[in-house]
């Protein structure tokens, strides 16, 4: 051991003599406050209270001894001294590993940037200013053939069924994401033209001079107005084709997620809405059986 | 030049003036909302003598005795959508009340809240099992061979494909806002249903939610329905008459049961998007349909500014029926304006009552067939009666002795 390494030990169990003194005095300030509650029992509290010192005393010195047998090996180690070739040779396997694993994640991040470099392709050129339904549609297509793979990727182990499903639910939640924002843009934008359209009939009135006196008339004009907006967005094939795919991808999410659902329910004691259309399905066939054999017996 | 000063007056004293209005508006309109209400629908008694499964029919009985009492029963069949109380909406305003006082014993067909149990049935489970045991057993009750039968929009389909399989049992048959064609783009349900992969969407939900659908009826005219219907109610909730018939509506409107999945799939299949009925070619149970069956006399009544169930889609039907004895009359209103509307239930009843009870009085060979009335006669009789000319006019629920045939 060095001279350095000799203070440092002392200096240490100077530390833990101290410690070990401190812990006994709080043990023995407890023991001693159970000895004034057990003025009755003098005897037996007094050997409670030694053990209970001497327990703790012999805790922290076997604590301590650990240490020093932990520091001991390590000095050991380091009498022994620095092996410059045997540390060169792991620092040369240490490099060659993250040489290799640098090389995996700069290969990672070409693809993703690649990834991503087709996404922004989508993007540019695209007039941003507010939302729009070709921003939508650029969206699905970008989800459609760069982002709807990660989740058809196919799944293995035990549980690929419900990993499988879990994802096909994640997949068709996006989806009806995407179209609902879709269906209420669409339902957003008659209440905006018409603000547009108000704000120019009222600049034209103010410069006719007939402003109406009354908000009344202000509001039954704006209403017609929101009104044949709507009756034309309605009567549109884009509105019919957006509100059935909204409607589609609604159904395919519900479908998706009570599957996962059901997956959840099999571990509980809860009959699942298949079984429980099974049952449902019998009873109907059964029913109508016996009406036909009632009416025939008629 | 601007006087500002009296502009600005002018200003704070109408404001005054508002805010003094507006607080008295507010205290109120307070008072009536948290006042009693009486709000309450379909309080008129009667009486459940029938019921399968979630089925009920509810017997009404009319006071009414002598010559004006109608030897036949009505039975009332309601669409799927929506409930039958709207026929009950309160005191004065009610359509069976109004029947019962025109001596007509009213049997009501109560569909109930269907659930999961039920997304199995068919339209031939509703029209040649619930329907048909529903006649069957008024027909014992009452001990009377036939019935009268009165449908109301979807119900009115059914009552025509009822009639068209069991003409033996229906005397008179009467249809309200009755979508039997569906060929035309004049409504907007007739435009969405075109792109509805409705199959995907019976799959997925088994059976169709009435939230679902009481939400794509206000977006038939999200203006009105959704934004003007309640501004209004914000300026006249100090009228306790006009929240309580409000809120009356609204209890009713949104009391929307789901609609049983494969009834809903072959409504939807059948007649919006293949127009089967109206072309003879729609099949219930494994039966066709053949409108020409319907050999009872008919009366056809359709609002001219329906939006749920235009005119185009009601008025071709007489002119497909096997019976001579056909009227077709367009009134005025919209869709539910005919059950809803004080004006019109005046009407509209009567009209129904005295026609019942003129061919009441009259007989009628069964099963034969007489020669059809064109087209272009039944179009002008709806002509003639637009605007409640005629004999509509005349309708007043008096006894009419005719010789019978």
């Amino acid at each position: 051991m060095t001279k350095h390494q000799k203070q440092s030990s002392d200096r240490n169990t100077d530390f833990i003599e101290d410690w070990i003194h401190t812990t006994g005095s709080f043990w023995g300030n407890v023991t001693a406050a159970w000895t004034d509650a057990a003025e009755a029992f003098p005897k037996k509290a007094e050997i409670f209270r030694q053990q209970a010192f001497d327990s703790a005393k012999d805790g922290w010195e076997r604590t301590f001894r650990s240490f020093e047998t932990i520091g001991e090996m390590m000095s050991a180690s380091n009498e022994t001294g620095f092996d410059q070739d045997e540390f060169k040779q792991r620092m040369q396997s240490l490099d060659f590993l993250m040489h290799t694993i640098q090389g995996q994640m700069e290969a990672f991040q070409k693809q993703c940037a690649e990834s991503a470099g087709k996404m922004s392709e989508q993007f540019e050129g695209m007039d941003f200013e507010g939302m729009n339904p070709e921003l939508l549609q650029s969206w699905a297509n970008l989800y459609d053939r760069e982002i709807r793979k990660v989740f058809q990727i196919p799944q293995v182990g035990l549980g690929r069924e419900y990993q499988e499903r879990m994802m096909g639910a994640l997949d068709k939640f996006h989806l009806f994401h995407a179209s609902a924002i879709e269906f209420f843009y669409f339902l957003y934008m008659p209440l905006e033209r018409t603000f547009k359209m108000m704000q120019q009939d009222l600049e034209a009135m103010v410069q006719e001079g007939r402003v109406p006196d009354d908000t009344e008339s202000y509001y039954r004009i704006w209403l017609k107005k929101l009104e044949s907006q709507y009756m034309d967005l309605f009567h549109s094939s884009e509105y019919t084709s957006v509100l059935g795919k909204a409607l589609q991808s609604f159904g395919e999410f519900k479908t998706a997620r009570d599957a996962i659902i059901e997956d959840a329910m099999q571990t509980l004691p809860i009959p699942t809405r298949s079984e429980l259309d099974e049952l449902y399905k019998e009873l109907y066939a059964l029913k109508r059986r016996v009406r036909e054999m009632e009416k025939q017996g008629k | 030049m601007i006087e500002v000063g009296k502009l600005t007056d002018k200003f704070l004293t109408d404001l005054e003036q508002n805010a003094e209005r507006a607080q008295a508006y507010v205290k109120d309109a307070y008072d009536v909302l948290l006042g009693p209400l009486d709000d309450q629908i379909a309080e008129t008694p009667y009486e459940v003598v029938w019921q399968q499964d979630r089925v009920r029919l509810k017997y009404y009985r009319s006071r009414v005795s002598g010559k004006a009492k109608r030897k036949t029963p009505l039975l009332v069949v309601y669409a799927l959508i929506n409930r039958e109380t709207m026929l009950d909406l309160q005191p004065g305003r009610s359509v069976v009340e109004k029947f019962l006082s025109d001596g007509v014993d009213l049997y009501m067909i109560d569909w109930g809240y269907p659930t999961q149990k039920d997304k199995f049935l068919t339209i031939d489970d509703h029209v040649n099992g619930y329907m048909d045991d529903a006649v069957d057993f008024i027909r014992a009750q009452e001990n009377v061979p036939q019935v009268n039968l009165m449908g109301i929009c979807m119900g009115g389909t059914f009552s025509t494909i009822y009639s068209a399989m069991h003409p033996e049992k229906v005397k008179n048959l009467v249809l309200t806002v009755t979508p039997t064609s569906f060929d035309h783009e004049n409504g907007l349900l007739h435009v969405w249903m075109q792109d509805l992969d409705i199959d995907s969407l019976m799959d997925s939900f088994g059976n169709m939610p009435g939230d679902l659908m009481n939400f794509g009826f206000l977006l038939l005219n999200p203006a009105r329905l959704m934004i003007d219907k309640y501004k209004a109610l914000l300026g006249k909730m100090d009228d306790k008459s006009y929240v309580e018939n409000f809120v009356r509506m609204e209890r009713w409107i949104f009391d929307s049961p789901d609609v049983p999945g494969a009834t809903f799939r072959q409504f939807i299949n059948d007649l919006y998007k293949k127009n089967l009925l109206i072309q003879n070619r729609m099949e219930v149970g494994g039966q066709r349909v053949d409108l020409q069956q319907i050999t009872m006399p008919v009366l056809n009544i359709y609002a001219r500014h329906d939006h749920l169930v235009p005119p185009a889609a009601c008025d071709q039907v007489t002119g497909k029926l096997g019976s001579n004895d056909t009227k077709d009359v367009c009134l005025e209103t919209g869709h539910i304006g005919i059950y809803v509307s004080g004006k019109y239930q005046k009407e509209f009843v009567p009209m129904i009552s005295s026609w019942l009870l003129d061919r009441d009085a009259r007989g009628r060979k069964n099963g034969k067939t007489r020669p059809r009335k064109s087209p272009a006669a039944n179009k002008k009789n709806a002509e003639k009666d637009k605007g409640f000319e005629g004999e509509m006019a005349a309708s007043d629920g008096a006894t009419v002795n005719r010789p019978s045939l």
